[in-house]
């Protein structure tokens, strides 16, 4: 190849290139999913998580709890959107935190424990979302609380009992630490 | 006659009777005989749906001959109006919009078949000219911003950015609440998609 159409042939792909990346950089929608605003990618996950909370609401309905699970697992074992957008996050700590009521509402605690743990690494900051996990997790060891003290294991039970008042406590404390904060920007940010 | 003149000029006789008879009964409306308010009562109360009068058959049959016919009727004009719409074409608008159509392919200029490979040529130069300089450009662009956001410059801030679900929450949640705390967090992120997409095409 000559040294002159090979310059050429370098330009032109380097600007093919440089063309695509401008493109792409312009319109999110033509070029898949932007890391920054909100995108086609993230919606879908939103509507697929509103999805499965209703066939779970209905599934719930008729006391059929397994499948009630398994419309959420669907939703927390599908691939997240890219991005770490927060929506995302929120909307998975809260569907764990079902899921986790569920689990121990069919006996499951421990896996409804893995689940809150999950569900609070979704859920970092202190907003309502953590809060709530922490809820969940009292009741679920609540209701641990009362299975084994129904089995003689009451030491066991006392362990129950105790995670339990502290998730409630840890709860409360994240609360009003969400309120506290809500308080002086409530009349002026935009939700 | 102008609209000026036709607005100048007086109405007949018995035509600006009438509008000032209008004009006195809606200024000072007087007793309806009794006859006369008993036949405007059965009138209002008649039956849409009652068979037609034979006096309605006979004006139905009129109407029907005067439209195959093509002869004068004084409803014929608004409903041959209100057929148009749905009429198809005619053969003579379809032959007329043929013959215009053959018109104008033939002033159409003909391909220049003797100078091909000159224009490509010349356009392609032109525009390896151009990618290359874009190349530079957006390259450096590119480059300068380093982690910036994907959308560029204003249109990056107008663009709505995914952020915390929080603010939409005033209390704490209640479990039995997850469905509608989903259905609030996919509708208020589809507003913002829908918003970001009209940003995106200018028009907000």
């Amino acid at each position: 190849m000559k040294p002159r159409s090979a310059v050429w042939l370098l330009l032109t792909a380097a600007s093919l290139g440089a063309l695509s990346l401008g493109a792409c950089s312009k319109r999110n929608d033509d070029c898949g999913p932007s890391e920054h605003v909100i995108d086609p990618l993230l919606l879908a996950f939103l509507s697929q998580a509103r999805s499965a909370h209703h066939l779970a609401d209905e599934h719930e309905a008729k006391n059929d709890v397994p499948a009630a699970l398994r419309a959420l697992e669907a939703l927390t074992d599908s691939p997240k959107p890219p991005g770490g957008a927060p929506e995302a996050e929120e909307v998975l700590a809260d569907t764990r935190a079902r899921i986790a009521d569920l689990m121990s509402r069919a006996g499951r605690y421990d896996a409804a424990e893995e689940q809150i743990d999950a569900g609070l690494d979704n859920a970092r900051a202190p907003t309502y979302f953590r809060g709530h996990l922490f809820e969940v997790r009292g009741l679920v060891e609540e209701r641990r609380e009362k299975a084994l003290g129904g089995t003689g294991r009451g030491q066991e039970a006392d362990q129950a009992r105790d995670r339990s008042l502290a998730a409630y406590e840890e709860a409360m404390k994240l609360q009003a630490e969400v309120i506290r904060a809500a308080a002086p920007a409530a009349s002026s940010s935009p939700k | 006659m102008s609209q000026a003149e036709e607005e100048q000029s007086p109405l007949p006789a018995h035509e600006e009777a009438a509008l000032l008879a209008a004009l006195e009964a809606a200024l000072r409306p007087g007793e309806l005989p009794a006859e006369v308010n008993e036949r405007l009562i059965e009138l209002a109360l008649e039956d849409p749906l009652a068979a037609p009068t034979e006096q309605e058959l006979a004006e139905s049959v009129r109407l029907r001959d005067a439209l195959a016919q093509s002869t004068s009727h004084e409803d014929a004009a608004m409903l041959g109006a209100l057929r148009a719409p749905f009429a198809g074409p005619r053969d003579e608008d379809v032959a007329a919009a043929e013959r215009v159509l053959d018109s104008a392919l033939r002033a159409a200029p003909k391909r220049a078949h003797g100078r091909p490979n000159v224009i490509y040529a010349v356009f392609g130069t032109a525009g390896a000219a151009l990618a290359a300089a874009a190349a530079v450009v957006l390259l450096a662009g590119t480059l300068s911003r380093g982690s910036a956001p994907a959308a560029t410059g204003a249109e990056a801030t107008a663009l709505i950015k995914p952020r915390s679900t929080a603010p939409l929450f005033d209390d704490r949640f209640e479990t039995g609440d997850t469905t509608a705390r989903m259905d609030l967090i996919a509708s208020s992120r589809g507003r913002d998609l829908r918003d970001n997409r009209y940003a995106a095409w200018g028009v907000r």
